[in-house]
């Protein structure tokens, strides 16, 4: 077991003195991650609600969800980043939910595509799921290489070569299917 | 400026026609969430390729999939600043009781003992019997007048808990 996670059984063995020591550690991180997703979204004085939820979560059910870490899995900072910007993203969602009106949402995402979509179906196992992942990346998402490559933690030039692949196989199938 | 095909390429008007054409067919609903562990481990980089594999599957389904990579991965790679003093205190007292001071030379039985020394502990008990024993006799004696007056039970007064069959045409 690492540094980051010795004090884990006492924590579990239900050790207050633990538990304090968990939240001063581990705070920062769960609080960094939901406002850093909250901010941009001109939510971040909801930060500190939703950070209480995550560490609610953490405890509730005599610890169920904290007893589920497997430090030989991730390390517990990553695990804890997750959990907290998974609860920020239902937060966003949930908010959307309550206070969005038709009016509020932007031409952008009631737009029809003005491009009648072909009814193709791309056989299964055409594209591998990374090459999927960085055409949906950047033409629907529309994120620069730079942003590819940090997200799936690979080189700028792996993600030209995949775009390029990728769309090799895809003009290919299109040609062969006689669209 | 030497550019290669496959540059120019990427980000052209074609290749993303060529996408959203393609796309077009595909079912997001398929792809199974991966649990949270196995998204840590994705954000680590420590996943075997087939384990990736399934990660990215499900990245490409999802937009939300997608924003969470996105989010968890800038997080960890900045440096955190300090938690709110508030709920650092919150959320120390979801567990335990009153929260530990972190400078604090003492602890367990001794803190405990400490504590009721004070007078305002032992006020707050006594204030706090007081008003239960206050409330119990109240409703006790409510709900002896409400039993003495009321009315026997017909069959008309009792709720449908599950809707008649006629309800749910």
């Amino acid at each position: 077991m690492s540094g980051e996670t010795a004090d884990l059984d006492r924590l579990l063995g239900g050790d207050k003195a633990a538990w304090d020591r968990f939240v001063g550690r581990f705070s920062p991180v769960i609080f960094a991650a939901v406002h850093r997703r909250l901010g941009p979204a001109g939510r971040g004085g909801d930060a500190e609600d939703v950070a209480q939820d995550v560490f609610v979560r953490l405890c509730a059910r005599d610890f169920h969800l904290l007893r589920s870490y497997d430090s030989a899995r991730a390390r517990i900072t990553t695990w804890l980043t997750v959990i907290a910007s998974s609860a920020a993203i239902d937060h966003l969602r949930r908010q959307r939910g309550y206070t969005q009106s038709l009016d509020e949402v932007p031409e952008a995402s009631l737009a029809v595509d003005p491009v009648e979509p072909a009814h193709l179906k791309i056989p299964d196992g055409l594209l591998s799921p990374r090459q999927t992942l960085v055409l949906e990346m950047l033409y629907i998402r529309e994120l620069d290489v730079t942003d590819v490559a940090a997200t799936l933690a690979i080189d700028p030039q792996t993600v030209r070569s995949t775009h390029h692949k990728a769309l090799t196989k895809l003009r290919a199938h299109f040609r062969d299917s006689g669209d | 400026m030497n550019t290669t095909r496959k540059d120019d390429d990427l980000g052209s008007p074609e290749a993303a026609a060529l996408w959203r054409r393609a796309r077009t067919g595909h079912d997001p609903q398929g792809v199974a969430s991966p649990d949270t562990l196995t998204i840590a481990a994705y954000v680590d980089g420590t996943l075997d390729s087939a384990a990736r594999d399934q990660v990215e599957a499900w990245m490409a389904s999802s937009p939300e999939a997608l924003d969470l990579v996105i989010a968890a991965r800038s997080a960890v790679a900045k440096p955190t600043p300090p938690a709110p003093a508030g709920l650092v205190a919150r959320a120390c007292r979801l567990v335990g009781g009153r929260p530990v001071a972190a400078d604090s030379a003492t602890g367990g039985v001794l803190a405990w003992l400490a504590g009721l020394t004070q007078p305002s502990v032992w006020a707050a008990a006594m204030a706090a019997m007081l008003l239960a024993a206050v409330v119990s006799f109240e409703a006790g004696r409510e709900a002896t007048v409400t039993l003495a007056s009321a009315a026997p039970i017909q069959a008309d007064d009792s709720v449908d808990i599950v809707p008649s069959a006629d309800d749910l045409i």
